[in-house]
């Protein structure tokens, strides 16, 4: 459902993602926005211009934080610094929800800077979902994570990723920040149906969903956030509508990013869906019976 | 190296399961490099496009990131160019004082700032308790 315990129970529609080169035409134009994502990691800072435009950003828009180094799947223990300045960069935002993502990236203090994949095993679930549950505890918001594109499986899985991600979100009793794009260029590269991925994970705990463009290449897709939406993620994205509600949904453009206008537009179409989506919705399904 | 990929990683129907390991290690030399060079365009003017890319290869397999963000990628360049001068011959001196001061912008851009001094608290202050400090993301 759109509004539930993983997005603080908020209906938030559409958004996009806060980035360099729009801060000015934001700043000055003040465009009508439903919501900004913003990456926690850009604005974990002492001061400086990136403060001086999040809270000039706070004025006027809600904002919801996005992660990318908390490495829910990593080894190493949390790195504290990081987990103080994420918490006061909540406080700061007053995010609704806090999401990252379902990856490691880092080992004995090294870090890849990327969102790498892991055996899907039981054991892996456990130690995930423990450090999701320690994530939240200490920063005091619903968390959702986030399913990543991959580009290599392993031997030693056990199940399948969307089996993984339901072991973990259950086991964390956590939400699910679920990327079609994502799911789309997973299921290329590891050829399976997407469609069974979208049917088989938690509908329930999706508080937010993602959508990208990606990039072809000759044997494999690579999640680059470079190009607009492509028409079968769309309609994945329509199937998921079907399945979660009007969930808060955001734009994904993070390389050679075209005008605010050309990016907001791209965003935009997803009410496309969602409005069919709440077209076909009954009264029995908006007004629910309850008994006394 | 395609042994040590294969243990772990299965192969599909178009790539071995090196080049499926391989995809990510082009995605991280593309993305550190990347960072270093927007980071530095001084250093990049000093020594030149190849000869920077070169030293940054380098300096990132002696140092790879210990850090959450990639704001920090930069921070023990100055001392790799102090330990390993080849890489920036024959102009070292140049190289280490331009590093010295791409990272000081770096740490400048988003370091902590107290409140600037206002005219009025200039007039409101007898001049032999007048004291000034540069903002500490300067010094």
């Amino acid at each position: 459902m759109p509004a539930n315990p993983f997005n603080g129970f908020t209906e938030y529609g559409i958004g996009i993602g806060l980035r360099v080169p729009h801060y000015r035409h934001i700043l000055a134009k003040k465009p009508v926005v439903d919501w900004f994502e913003i990456i926690s990691e850009n604005f974990m800072v002492d001061g400086g211009r990136p403060l001086e435009v999040l809270d000039s950003i706070l004025e006027q828009y809600r904002v919801v934080q996005h992660g990318v180094a908390m490495y829910f799947g990593s080894a190493d223990k949390f790195d504290r610094e990081h987990q103080k300045r994420l918490k006061r960069l909540v406080k700061r935002t007053k995010t609704p929800w806090l999401s990252d993502h379902l990856c490691w990236g880092s080992v004995d203090g090294r870090y890849t800077h990327d969102l790498l994949p892991m055996p899907y095993t039981f054991a892996v679930a456990r130690h995930t979902a423990q450090k999701i549950r320690e994530a939240r505890d200490f920063l005091e918001v619903p968390i959702c994570v986030e399913n990543v594109s991959s580009y290599a499986e392993y031997h030693a899985s056990e199940m399948t990723e969307w089996e993984f991600l339901s072991e973990v979100v259950e086991q964390a009793d956590c939400g699910i920040l679920l990327d079609v794009n994502n799911i789309y260029v997973s299921s290329k590269n590891h050829n399976f149906d997407p469609y069974d991925y979208l049917n088989s994970v938690p509908h329930h705990r999706v508080g937010q969903i993602h959508i990208a463009g990606h990039s072809k290449f000759e044997k494999y897709l690579l999640d680059t956030h470079d190009h607009p939406v492509l028409d079968p993620v769309w309609q994945m994205y329509a199937h998921a509508i079907k399945l979660v509600g009007g969930t808060a949904t955001l734009l994904e453009w993070d390389d050679r990013i075209p005008s605010f206008d050309e990016v907001h537009n791209e965003a935009l179409k997803a009410n496309k869906f969602r409005d069919e989506q709440l077209a076909t919705t009954t009264a029995s399904d908006q007004y629910p019976r309850t008994t006394a | 190296m395609q042994d040590v990929a294969a243990e772990f990683i299965k192969p599909n129907d178009r790539l071995s399961s090196f080049e499926r390991l391989e995809i990510y290690n082009r995605q991280y030399w593309f993305r550190v490099l990347d960072c270093l060079y927007d980071d530095y365009p001084g250093l990049r003017a000093i020594l030149g496009e190849r000869k920077f890319m070169k030293l940054a290869t380098a300096y990132l397999a002696r140092y790879p990131s210990d850090s959450y963000t990639l704001r920090d990628l930069g921070n023990r360049l100055e001392q790799f160019l102090q330990e390993e001068p080849q890489w920036s011959a024959p102009r070292q001196e140049l190289a280490r004082d331009m590093v010295r001061f791409e990272w000081a912008q770096v740490v400048a851009f988003d370091g902590p700032a107290k409140p600037a001094v206002t005219p009025d608290d200039i007039l409101d202050t007898p001049l032999s308790k007048l004291q000034l400090d540069l903002q500490p993301y300067l010094s």
